[in-house]
């Protein structure tokens, strides 16, 4: 089971449009109607045999614009695309067990993965009504059938490990805040911003692709359930993404890319500042053609800030998430290891939804409630190297009854444990330079000509099921041999490698830099919008491997610009 | 307004001469030209093969399409006519030569290139007219196109070494070289217009208390494409389609799922009906959904059936139409699974036997543009490959002369008969003529006749017919129950909508929710009678015939609706059955704006 963890744009983003809550608003017509739907619901469920336990609905509205370029031409541009998405939670049985229960032996019916229905885009109530009406009638006839299932299966099944249910009360929890500003797009500003953003790289007849895009989007969501809980909140978000790739003569494909995000257009970086990294981007393009390859390597390392942000999301933020403890097919790593140590005693990590920005980055994993209507809040999950606890859903975990607000999903999918701002944070730290120091110290001892210097990472992803080893590999884009005399070299063609457990045991120590890292998390609930950040890090030891290469060479024919 | 055709015969033109260009400022067309020509001139890897064939193929287009339900917008996407939204290029490159070349081959691997586009049509490019970066796109799409089909005819050279080939026909069709320009409909859309339309069409379900979940989705499109290839022919052909799809739902007293919808086409918005028309069909589908609640079952039935209007449309194409398209055998690298690669070569084998009555006769017709004044949507001047249409018959007095294919040849054929759009071969215009009819009352006669003769109470009379394409529209995770079509050997076809049982004294009764069963192609050489005025209807059909993802395979660039004039058909025997699944109980509750 892969979670794929791709830290590149071109999915949906979301994020906070951070304004202090105002008093709330006068109700909306989408919160009345889909109140009204689900209280004539309950009451006509009364009357049946199985009712449902619990009902929520939560309608999702985006407004996206996107638009992209080329080598200096545009080749995407749309309208703004309005959407309207109800997911509906149907619960048939108890809080112990309802029809969400897996059942063990049998395959996953692909329809119940899924949960999307489009709602009018239109506030207009009886057409609300009748279409959320038609899909709750689908949901229920289905829960009614998985419980079941699920009744017989675990009388068939061998006991489970975990006895806490498949889903924890919560606090009913009533909050509005007004819409989100409008967006702000200008259509032909944006086009001819992208076009020049991209215009340096025609220059280059070895770089075969070059596309930056913009995506402007505006989100609000409506959550209510028979509970009573009645919230809604609104975002915006901004974001830029560059991204380009060449090919080393030896046919390896090499590429990079730049991400921007902010809650407001203002936020995002200048002309100026983006042609600046553009320019880099091409430097750093035609170096690494040049660059030696990496052969394979064990030895100590040094993660940037930025690397050590997606480190920690890939091979620790996933194994956190609480119900990779629960499930019998997943690896639960960390079931049993609460109370203990399994970081260096100087690291504490904490996945804060609430946080807004870390330095000058703004995190892109903030929201107010989570998608199961839990207020989101801060949470320490590993302190002083000892681990304290999961980030929880609403799916309940032996001693940990309750969720702290990390259930999420995108539009579509089913909620699961996920996380927000996931950050590391050093309580004894030193400068880069002693760092460094310590890195060709590591070196010598082990009788190694270098070091390594992890700058960049791209993402990559994790693998946390059983049946499959629990390793995790990432895509390193600019990596550096330091040697024992201090000068760095640039090298091509590394991929990192490593399982979970081992390679924690081995950082030794962090600098006094922070940095935080914005992107996108896919998995089982679907793309989500997540920050991760933390200081420079010092392993031990690290494995690297040869990443595999492309057997494509590069083109017959010169550019035809080149081909006169 | 009609298509103006520029047909201009070139002999023996040197091959880059193209100084009879559509239009001689297009930017696009030019950069396409100019890298063909640089491609045919020094693309060569090593000592390997230069390709003897290169084909660009580029699509723009525009679309709006608004979906309304219960009368509000669920989905509005419009953007104004004239500014694309999108430009797909397709790259064609063939090595070795007509007669055996790297297409009709399958081996599972990856396009080569740098780019690697999944299929050959799959190069997104510059929106803007910029020469040089359009040129660029080409450049890498061709040398990703030139590589996969070295590697391909390869492959297919070592398959072949050891077999012996059973189809010789060549793999590529000559044809005369062309030169077309084919305009179409100006076409022009007004979102506010079209938004106002489908929420007040869409609202007429607030007053049918019948039907549970309903939609009405308003589209229209522009398709612009241009093509150059290196044997000089050029076309740049625009298409417009604009349709109003309604889709309305509901569950049987007895729980069964009934579904209906409509579709009404046009070219461009003038041309549709009037909405004040449009909402009595909706008004009619819903009225016909409410009686089928309560229309009786009928169990089964075996005996003759006849088929009017747009039932006789469908069960034509469903059945016979998607075998009436034929792709050439595929040499298949592991030939394990060669069947699975060559599974439906359509009728090829039937080709000088009899399909149909001796007094039916089927003509495919891409360049008509309507039937006594009933406007056809199928067609087009010139097909994708850049082969002039011209009519083709099918078949000829109940005997199969031909089948629909492509540039790829069929045994025993040496041109294409013009039938590539977008993924494959596909009829266009069906024009289903009869030399001996009756009166559709003389045919309902004919029917009781026939049910009595056979010592039936009664016969039955469909009048409309499901369609994969049209009914799965609305987002219905409601059980659908299918049995029907499961006998060994027989065709499956969709579900009946609206079918009677007619009594020996002419009256008729509805029956609901019927399935075909055990239809075969044999079915239809036993039609015993057609109607004397044929009904002009447009709908999708399934291509049975289909060949691997592969050179050739390009964007749609146009409708990929079929139109059929057809007359009603009594067949002599067909069997008809219940579903047979388990039924999907009621609502939990009824219709909340129903629910006082």
């Amino acid at each position: 089971m892969k979670r794929n963890c791709l830290f590149l744009p071109p999915l949906l983003f979301l994020a906070s449009a951070i304004s202090p809550a105002q008093a709330p608003a006068r109700r909306s017509t989408m919160l009345d109607a889909i109140t009204a739907e689900l209280s004539r619901s309950m009451e006509h469920f009364k009357k049946l045999q199985t009712p449902p336990y619990f009902l929520s609905y939560e309608v999702v509205e985006t407004e996206t614009s996107t638009v992209t370029g080329s080598f200096g031409t545009l080749v995407a541009s749309g309208p703004p695309v309005r959407r309207r998405q109800v997911g509906i939670d149907l619960r048939v049985g108890a809080y112990e067990l309802d029809n969400t229960h897996p059942i063990r032996g049998a395959m996953q019916i692909f329809g119940d993965q899924f949960n999307v229905y489009p709602m009018p885009l239109e506030d207009d109530p009886e057409a609300i009504r009748a279409l959320l009406w038609y899909y709750t009638d689908q949901r229920y006839k289905r829960a009614v059938e998985q419980l079941i299932s699920v009744k017989t299966n675990v009388k068939v099944k061998a006991e489970e490990t975990d006895k806490s249910g498949d889903f924890s009360p919560a606090k009913a929890e009533v909050y509005s805040e007004p819409a989100p500003p409008k967006l702000e797009v200008d259509r032909k500003l944006w086009e001819d911003k992208v076009r020049r953003y991209t215009a340096p790289f025609q220059r280059y007849g070895n770089i075969y692709s070059a596309n930056s895009t913009f995506t402007a989007e505006k989100e609000t969501r409506w959550f209510v359930s028979s509970d009573g809980a009645s919230i809604q909140t609104g975002q915006t978000a901004y974001r830029l993404s560059v991204t380009a790739f060449a090919k080393a003569s030896d046919g390896m494909e090499l590429p990079l890319f730049e991400y921007m995000y902010s809650s407001t257009l203002g936020g995002l970086p200048k002309d100026e500042v983006v042609l600046e990294k553009v320019q880099q981007m091409t430097k750093n393009l035609m170096a690494l053609k040049l660059a030696p390859v990496m052969e394979p390597y064990v030895g100590p390392a040094i993660l940037s800030p930025r690397a050590t942000g997606v480190i920690f999301h890939e091979i620790f933020g996933h194994r956190i998430e609480g119900q990779r403890e629960k499930r019998e097919g997943q690896s639960q790593t960390f079931r049993d290891k609460v109370g203990q140590k399994i970081l260096p005693e100087f690291l504490s990590v904490y996945s804060d939804p609430t946080q807004t920005k870390a330095g000058p980055t703004e995190l892109a994993g903030f929201y107010r409630f989570d998608n199961e209507g839990v207020k989101a809040r801060r949470v320490a999950v590993v302190e002083n190297g000892v681990l304290k606890t999961f980030l929880m859903s609403r799916l309940p975990l032996d001693h940990f009854p309750e969720s702290n607000g990390h259930g999420r999903r995108a539009a579509g999918y089913n909620v699961a444990g996920r996380q927000s701002n996931l950050m590391v944070v050093a309580s004894q730290t030193v400068t880069p330079q002693e760092l460094k120091k310590q890195l060709i110290e590591e070196a010598k001892k082990r009788n190694l000509p270098y070091g390594l210097y992890f700058e960049d990472i791209a993402g990559g992803f994790t693998s946390v099921g059983r049946g499959v080893p629990n390793f995790f590999s990432v895509i390193p884009t600019m990596v550096y041999r330091i040697y024992l005399d201090g000068h760095e070299e640039l090298v091509r063609g590394v991929d990192l490698i490593g399982t979970a457990l081992t390679t924690f045991n081995k950082i030794l120590a962090a600098d006094n830099q922070y940095s935080a890292f914005n992107g996108i998390c896919g998995a089982e609930s679907g793309p989500v919008p997540v920050s991760a950040g933390g200081p420079g890090l010092l392993f031990s030891e690290i494995e690297v491997q040869k990443k595999p290469k492309s057997q494509e060479l590069s083109p017959i024919l010169a550019p035809p610009s080149d081909d006169k | 307004m009609l298509g103006r055709i520029l047909l201009l015969a070139q002999a023996c033109l040197p091959i880059f001469a193209f100084q009879s260009a559509p239009a001689s400022g297009d930017v696009v067309m030019r950069a396409m030209q100019d890298e063909l020509a640089r491609s045919m001139k020094k693309l060569q890897l090593e000592n390997l093969q230069k390709p003897y064939f290169v084909a660009y193929h580029a699509v723009e287009n525009e679309n709006c399409t608004v979906t309304a339900s219960f009368g509000a917008i669920v989905n509005s996407y419009c953007e104004p006519p004239g500014t694309a939204r999108s430009r797909v290029f397709s790259v064609e490159v063939r090595v070795g030569d007509y007669a055996r070349d790297n297409s009709n081959f399958f081996a599972p691997m990856m396009n080569a290139g740098v780019t690697r586009p999944l299929i050959t049509g799959g190069l997104t490019v510059p929106l803007d007219d910029n020469y040089d970066e359009l040129r660029r796109q080409l450049w890498l799409g061709t040398d990703s196109a030139y590589k996969t089909a070295l590697d391909t005819f390869a492959k297919k050279k070592a398959a072949l070494e050891h077999r012996t080939r059973t189809d010789d026909a060549p793999d590529f069709s000559k044809e005369p070289v062309v030169t077309i320009n084919e305009m179409g409909s100006p076409i022009a859309w007004n979102r506010t217009e079209i938004e106002s339309a489908a929420k007040a069409l869409s609202a007429v379900f607030r007053e049918t208390p019948g039907i549970d979940n309903s939609e009405v989705r308003w589209s229209a499109t522009r398709w612009l494409a241009r093509y150059v290839n290196s044997e000089g022919s050029t076309y740049v052909r625009a298409a417009t389609l604009v349709t109003v799809n309604i889709n309305a739902d509901t569950q049987a007293d007895d729980g069964m799922p009934l579904a209906d919808y409509d579709v009404i086409y046009a070219r461009t918005p003038a041309e549709l009906p009037s909405r004040d028309e449009i909402a009595k069909r909706i008004r009619a589908l819903a009225m016909r959904l409410d009686r089928m609640r309560k229309a009786a079952l009928v169990e089964r039935y075996t005996g003759p059936v006849l088929f009017e209007g747009q039932a006789a449309a469908e069960i034509f194409l469903q059945g016979l139409g998607s075998y009436m398209v034929g792709a050439p055998r595929v040499v298949v690298d592991d030939s394990r699974l060669d069947r699975v690669y060559n599974s439906n070569t359509g009728l090829i084998d039937r080709v000088g036997t009899r399909v149909l009555p001796d007094f039916l006769t089927v003509v495919d017709n891409p360049a008509l543009k309507d039937v006594s004044g009933t406007p056809l949507f199928g067609g087009y001047q010139v097909d994708d490959d850049g082969v002039k249409s011209a009519p083709t018959t099918i078949v000829d007095q109940g005997v199969l002369k031909t089948l629909l294919h492509t540039r790829g040849l069929l045994p025993g054929t040496t041109h294409s008969t013009a039938s590539h759009r977008g993924f494959s071969a596909s009829p266009s215009n069906l024009i289903v003529t009869s030399s001996k009819s009756l009166t559709s009352e003389q045919l309902k006669a004919e029917l009781i006749k026939m049910a009595q003769q056979r010592g039936k109470e009664y016969g039955i009379l469909v009048r409309r017919m499901s369609n994969m394409a049209f009914a799965s529209s609305l987002l219905r995770s409601r059980m659908i129950i299918v049995t029907g079509g499961s006998t060994p050997g027989s065709l499956s076809v969709e579900p009946l909508i609206e079918a009677y049982k007619v009594y020996p004294d002419g009256h008729e009764e509805l029956a609901r929710n019927l399935e075909v069963n055990g239809l075969t192609l044999g079915s239809f050489k036993d039609i015993v009678s057609v109607s004397d005025v044929p009904s002009v209807q447009t709908t999708q059909v399934r291509i049975m015939a289909r060949q691997p993802m592969m050179a050739g395979s390009i964007t749609p660039s146009g409708p990929s609706v079929v139109s059929i004039a057809i007359p009603s058909l009594l067949f002599e025997d067909v069997g008809l059955q219940r579903p047979s699944g388990d039924v999907p109980s009621l609502p939990f509750s009824k219709h909340p704006s129903f629910d006082k």
